[in-house]
């Protein structure tokens, strides 16, 4: 078990070697200066030669991606453009929101999306089952921006129930929440009910009938762990993507969290911002996936350490 | 045996499945009686549909595809195939046992063995107490000789051998001490060294059980070791039944005598087995009349083979054959046996 | 049942197909359909309602928002394709080479592909067009790189299935070159399963590229895109919906009908494949 662990941890770290390489890589891929790109289109000359010295602009790339990665490790990740505030207290001061919006998301995705799958594999090709598909299939492809769009529409212009954007009230959550749960939704009903249906068919399930099991018993007690088991992976997968992948909700919905910041940032041409905030995205979905790796062992008795 | 009653009777079985490429009509009107007590063999080819006839007896055949168009299976004066899903549901596990084909896939992976053994006895009896249902787990693997069945319980399937399954498997079957036990094929997919232990382990279980069982294989021999009477399948339907003996000895339908033609003898050395030529039959559009008729030697060209569906007829006490010419099947034997140059015909040894 | 028989009579699928073929139609006799011109700013008589003359109202420039979304579907299908186009072209070799030589390679474009699965679609996207700047091009080539990890993935596996099976090992007995072998067996064997990602793909393609347009980090204005025509009704959502209404339904319909197409496409070529990806 924990070789299984070091070894996982090992790899993850790899990954994370290459993502510093790639955050890297684009802010050298910029074109111009990187000094001046860094300070900022307003900062002044000063500023700029300071900025270059500062970060060892003028060494070569090595020994600058070398004093990059000391500076990450050392918990700096640079200073924003724009605000001229460190860039991890940027970040710091929005992660809450964002981690927010996507446990929200994914908590209801997870759990209406398990029961309509588990309800669309029980009541295989009858009318419940075919409206769990066709709804399936509208949460998959509904544009998340759009659908953000109808709801404000909706219930805030319209109806007036609940407020259009930012995060200020207790019921702001609740529009950029069903946005972005919707897809989750969708996601995870349709992966629960592949699950279930491929479980249902095997041949275990017929020795649970051939024993007198009952056929609800069946379901929840011999089917659903074993076809939880991928299920869970593609919940912590879309968890580790909704942290990163909340970038236009956030944007609809004016929610003051990472996703809104890159793109603001983005605009403004603030890229130790942006830098950071790809390294801190790959960081948590790596940290999530690694933690989802581990519960799988443990849910999956056959995996063996 | 003639005396008793049967315990369980299959009449005019029918079972049917959609597919993509059409109907598979995979059981064709078959019927069959089970003594207490006694062993009954099923052979015939893959696909002959042995497993889908015993499976539609407690109606475990997946619907849809599958289709139960006709057909009564009796027992203690009810038909199984009109009980309602909570009647059924109460009898599968306590009355009819299964043992299946495959013991890597048929236990669940994500329980304990021991849960899945107990849960034979919990659904059957909500009185049992845990720690009962626990205690007599472990004397059932005991019983199916596993050992340190106390560590083996609490144990998960892929922990096990697959020998080590199968006994499980079995254990799982006998729990309730079923009046039958139905077995599939139950050591096709074990290794060859340790077939003969499990087997042995089975015909034990049966024993202590009491019950009367009906055992699936395609393995001639252990058929001629296990059972008293013997089926014979072929294309969905039945093609030969009765005592194991008699119908080895003196086989009444061509493919009876086909499949024991082709197995190797210890008694001679022969250098080519005779084997039966063609194909099986297509299932969605069986061939008419006899379903072995284009494989058949006693054919002849004969009309009645290719129109007319043999039925099955008594020819010597208790033993019953659907072919239209048995009276020509020591003439065959007698053909077939100066080709290969081999004495064919099994005397009584 | 061959698989065109089992595409034809799959209802989903059809309907998809329709859908497209609906869509293909428009964008080339768009001309011919509407006598209004997409770009052309006509301030007198901006943002109306819905009127028999404008079918779907006009837009903060006067722009009829039927004529923009039926242009627009020339551009945002090209880009959706397009894109997969670039992720094919740089996933499949990729994913083969992995697959077919294993070890060291294997080894690195795995961990490339690990870095890739790091971020959401979107998010690499963005970053890159953050890089490159915006522009029909780079918007293809951001979301293209972005589903490159995709299609690594997917023919490494099927790479590694089908480099066991016994003709591959005969062509090699014969004497076939790598190259031959990859191109001949691998890959045509391989053939079904892309073809179901890529058309599946082009859903997410189109759902990226049209949420950097929505950003304005798209195609920039006025060409008309399905994704920038929805950012600039954003502005005017309280007081013209028709706007960004219209311009989503046609995203929304369009990823529809691929996903359809995807969901029939799989179950007419591989009925053992099953919807477990996402
Ligand atoms: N679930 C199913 N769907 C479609 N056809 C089936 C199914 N189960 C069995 N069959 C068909 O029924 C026929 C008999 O199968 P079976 O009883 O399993 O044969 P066997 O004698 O080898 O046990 C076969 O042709 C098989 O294809
Ligand atoms: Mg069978």
């Amino acid at each position: 078990m924990l070789t299984y662990i070091a070894r996982r941890l090992a790899v993850s770290v790899v990954t994370l070697l290459g993502v510093t390489i790639i955050a890297f890589g684009l802010v050298q891929m910029l074109p111009g200066d990187p000094a001046r790109t860094i300070a900022g289109l307003m900062a002044s000359e000063d500023e700029v030669e300071r900025v270059r010295t500062r970060m060892g602009l003028d060494e070569p790339l090595g020994t600058q991606y070398v004093q990059f990665l000391g500076n990450i490790v050392k918990g700096d990740l640079g200073q924003s453009a724009r605000t001229r505030r460190p860039v991890t207290q940027e970040i710091g001061a929005r992660l809450p929101k964002t981690i927010e919006l996507a446990a929200v998301g994914t908590i209801v995705g997870a759990v209406l999306g398990i029961i309509g799958g588990v309800i669309a594999a029980r009541f295989r090709n009858r009318p419940a089952d075919h409206a769990i598909s066709i709804g399936s299939l509208i949460g998959i492809s509904m544009p998340v921006y759009w659908l953000g769009l109808l709801l404000i529409m909706v219930f805030a212009v319209n109806l007036g129930w609940l407020p259009a954007a930012g995060a200020g009230r207790r019921t702001s959550i609740i529009l950029p929440g069903i946005t972005i749960g919707l897809f989750t939704i969708a996601l995870v009903a349709r992966m629960t009910r592949a699950s279930m249906l491929e479980v249902l068919e095997q041949d275990y399930v017929r020795t649970a009938f051939a024993k007198g099991v009952a056929n609800r018993n069946v379901v929840y007690r011999h089917a659903l762990r074993n076809a939880f088991i991928p299920v869970l992976t593609v919940i912590g997968i879309q968890f580790g993507s909704l942290l990163g992948g909340a970038v236009l909700t956030e944007f609809v919905f004016a929610w003051p969290g990472i996703g809104r910041l890159m793109v603001d940032s983005i605009f403004a041409r603030d890229f130790p911002v942006v830098q950071g905030i790809i390294l801190v995205f790959a960081l948590m979905f790596i940290v999530v996936n690694l933690i989802v790796d581990i519960l799988y062992s443990y849910v999956n008795p056959k995996i063996q350490y | 045996m003639s005396a008793t009653e049967p315990l369980l009777e299959v009449d005019g079985l029918s079972v049917e499945f959609d597919t993509p490429e059409g109907v598979v009509k995979a059981v064709r009107d078959v019927s069959w009686n089970l003594m207490p007590g006694e062993t009954l063999g099923i052979v015939g080819e893959s696909g002959s549909g042995k497993s889908v006839s015993v499976m539609s007896l407690m109606k475990l055949i997946p619907t849809p595809p599958g289709r139960i168009v006709a057909g009564e299976v009796r027992f203690r004066d009810r038909d199984l195939l009109k009980l309602s899903r909570f009647q059924l549901r109460k009898l599968r596990g306590k009355d009819l046992a299964m043992v299946f084909q495959d013991p890597m896939s048929s236990l669940n992976p994500v329980q304990t063995v021991g849960r899945q053994i107990a849960e034979a006895m919990t659904v059957h009896d909500s009185k049992l107490s845990d720690n009962e249902a626990r205690r007599r787990s472990i004397e059932l693997l005991e019983v199916v000789g596993v050992p340190q069945a106390d560590v083996r319980f609490k144990q998960y399937p892929h922990q096990f051998s697959g020998g080590m399954r199968q006994r499980a498997m079995i254990a799982m079957a006998i729990a309730n001490r079923p009046p039958i036990l139905i077995a599939d094929e139950p050591t096709t997919a074990l290794d060859v060294t340790i077939q003969a232990q499990v087997m042995e382990v089975l015909k034990d279980a049966q024993k202590k059980a009491g019950a009367a069982m009906v055992l699936i294989t395609h393995d001639l021999g252990l058929i001629a070791e296990m059972a008293d009477r013997v089926i014979v399948m072929y294309g969905g339907r039945v093609v030969e039944v009765g005592d194991v003996r008699t119908v080895f000895h003196n086989p009444q339908h061509p493919y009876t005598f086909g499949l024991m033609a082709s197995l190797p003898r210890l008694d001679t050395q022969t250098e080519t087995l005779p084997t039966i030529p063609g194909q099986p039959p297509s299932l969605i559009t069986p061939p008419t009349g006899c379903a072995f008729h284009p494989r058949c030697r006693l054919k002849r060209d004969r009309l009645d083979c290719e129109q007319d569906v043999p039925p099955l007829r008594e020819v010597t006490t208790e033993h019953f054959s659907a072919c239209h010419h048995t009276d020509e099947m020591d003439q065959l034997i007698e053909e077939v046996s100066a080709e290969v140059g081999t004495d064919l015909t099994r005397g009584e040894s | 049942m061959d698989s065109w028989a089992r595409f034809r009579t799959h209802k989903p699928a059809m309907l998809g197909a329709a859908i497209l073929v609906l869509y293909t139609l428009l964008a080339i006799f768009a001309p011919w359909v509407t006598p209004h011109d997409p770009v052309q700013q006509q301030l007198v008589q901006s943002l109306q309602t819905p009127s028999a003359e404008f079918w779907l109202g006009t837009d903060h420039l006067g722009r009829d928002v039927l004529t923009r979304i039926l242009y627009g579907t020339r551009i945002s299908l090209f880009i959706g394709i397009a894109a997969v186009v670039v992720g094919m072209g740089i996933g499949i070799p990729l994913g083969v080479v992995s697959g077919f030589y294993g070890r060291a390679t294997d080894m690195v474009i795995q961990r490339i592909a690990d870095i890739m699965f790091s971020f959401p679609s979107i998010l690499l996207a963005l970053a890159l067009v953050a890089v490159l700047g915006v522009g029909l091009n780079n918007v293809i080539i951001a979301v293209g790189v972005a589903i490159i990890p995709i299609f690594i993935r997917l023919v490494r596996g099927q790479v590694l299935a089908v480099r066991e099976e016994a003709y591959v090992d005969a062509a090699r007995a014969i004497g076939a070159s790598d190259l031959r072998i990859l191109v001949r067996h691998v890959l045509a064997n391989s053939w079904a399963p892309i073809i179901v990602q890529a058309t599946i793909s082009i859903g997410i393609t189109i759902l990226v590229a049209a949420g950097l347009g929505f950003l304005g980090l798209g195609v920039p204005s006025p060409t008309p895109e399905w994704g920038a025509m929805l950012g600039e009704g954003r502005n005017y959502i309280y007081s013209h919906p028709h706007m960004s209404t219209f311009p989503g339904l046609a995203i929304f319909l369009a990823v529809i009908a691929f996903n359809l197409m995807g969901d029939g496409l799989r179950d007419a070529l591989d009925p053992r494949l099953r919807a477990l990806e996402a």
